[in-house]
């Protein structure tokens, strides 16, 4: 959902930003199956659109239910983030 | 869409339709919009390769967006739903493994009723027997030919499953032999003819079957310990030979031995040739001396046989 953030871009555009992070292995495949999801839950929205490179895209774009549950996410996150940093430099939580 | 060879098509048609056999049941999932999702995904990875696209290229774009079960969503199907499915996907993979057993579950019956048990029958069945035994040899390589078709379907041995049960027999009932006659046949015939001559009636036995003794109690005999060095010495020459072969071609092991020998590698292929040599010097030393001394009782003072 981060990767969507703020933009509207397309699931091959995704796949090639997850890519990039090192150590994540994950099979391209399943990254269409939660944007569906993500799709049917009502966190993402999807448009088809012409390409001039290629064939037709489709595009996705939050939605303001999936903005609203990413800012949410994105604190759990950082608070679970913390916690097991704080335990790998040894600090009491 | 790029344009692809025939069997980069092949390939793409046949994930599209375990794709849509995947999805078949799910009913939150529309197999077309994945489908669109999988061409697009392919068509704009593919972007910038030189056309047609070949199978190999079309197969690295495919591992890397993973099986085609993984487009089913897991909280989709309960689990029976799961099995069968798995089962309706692997259909297509499974009558042959279960031909190839059936024939040669007539085989076993075939050989025990025909070559096994033949003398329980009536004499006037008697002379059919002959016709059992090539009928049961038929079979049993058909089961075999029929178990190499359906190893054909999968990629890996892995890929296999619960059908490796059914192709094994078949398989294993000729390897087995074939592997020993392969890499044992100079020892063969001394052998099968010993075991052969042990049971004939003794008028029957030639001369050579009983060799002269020139050994004092508990020693080897002279021309035991010859013929054992003589056939460890061809056996050794004929590994020689082949580990030669298998350097050049190290896959023919891996393809006749399908799914056994997928680990054969021109590492072993050294191996056995090292092996030889190593057979050779070890054998040829007291070979040499044995067959002198002989040689000199004999009055031939550089042996008969080096």
């Amino acid at each position: 959902m981060n990767a969507i953030r703020g933009n509207r871009v397309y699931g091959y555009h995704i796949v090639r930003q997850l890519r990039l992070i090192d150590g994540l292995m994950i099979a391209e495949g399943t990254i269409y199956p939660i944007l569906s999801r993500l799709r049917r839950e009502g966190f993402v929205r999807t448009s088809i659109k012409e390409s001039p490179e290629g064939p037709a895209r489709k595009y996705y774009q939050l939605t303001k239910r999936g903005e609203e549950t990413l800012v949410q996410m994105n604190i759990y996150w950082q608070a679970i983030k913390n916690g097991t940093d704080s335990i790998r430099k040894g600090d009491k939580l | 869409m790029s344009r692809l060879t025939d069997a980069a098509q092949k390939r793409l048609d046949e994930y599209l339709q375990q794709v849509r056999a995947c999805l078949q049941g799910c009913e939150t999932v529309d197999a077309d919009e994945v489908q669109r999702d999988i061409t697009e995904h392919i068509e704009t990875e593919l972007t910038g390769t030189a056309e047609p696209v070949s199978v190999n290229q079309l197969d690295d774009v495919l591992r890397r967006l993973g099986s085609p079960s993984q487009w089913v969503p897991p909280e989709e199907a309960t689990w029976w739903r799961k099995a069968t499915l798995k089962l309706r996907r692997d259909a297509g993979n499974w009558p042959l493994a279960y031909a190839a057993f059936g024939i040669f579950l007539l085989f076993l019956l075939l050989y025990f009723v025909s070559v096994q048990y033949g003398f329980m029958w009536p004499t006037r069945f008697r002379p059919f027997f002959p016709w059992g035994r090539f009928a049961a040899l038929i079979l049993l390589l058909a089961s075999f030919c029929v178990a190499r078709a359906a190893l054909s379907t999968a990629d890996r041995a892995k890929e296999l499953g619960a059908r490796r049960w059914l192709i094994y027999p078949p398989l294993l009932l000729i390897y087995i032999p074939l592997c020993l006659i392969i890499f044992l046949w100079p020892a063969l015939p001394p052998v099968w003819s010993r075991g052969f001559l042990s049971w004939a009636p003794v008028s029957a036995r030639p001369l050579s079957f009983y060799e002269p003794v020139y050994h004092m109690p508990g020693q080897l005999s002279y021309g035991r310990t010859i013929s054992g060095i003589r056939l460890a010495i061809e056996l050794a020459l004929w590994w020689a030979g082949l580990s030669v072969v298998l350097l050049i071609w190290p896959g023919l092991v891996r393809i006749i031995f399908r799914p056994f020998a997928d680990w054969f590698n021109r590492k072993w292929a050294t191996l056995l040739l090292l092996i030889a040599i190593l057979l050779i010097i070890v054998c040829i030393g007291p070979g040499r001396l044995l067959t002198m001394s002989r040689g000199h009782y004999l009055g031939q003072p550089f042996g008969r046989w080096l």
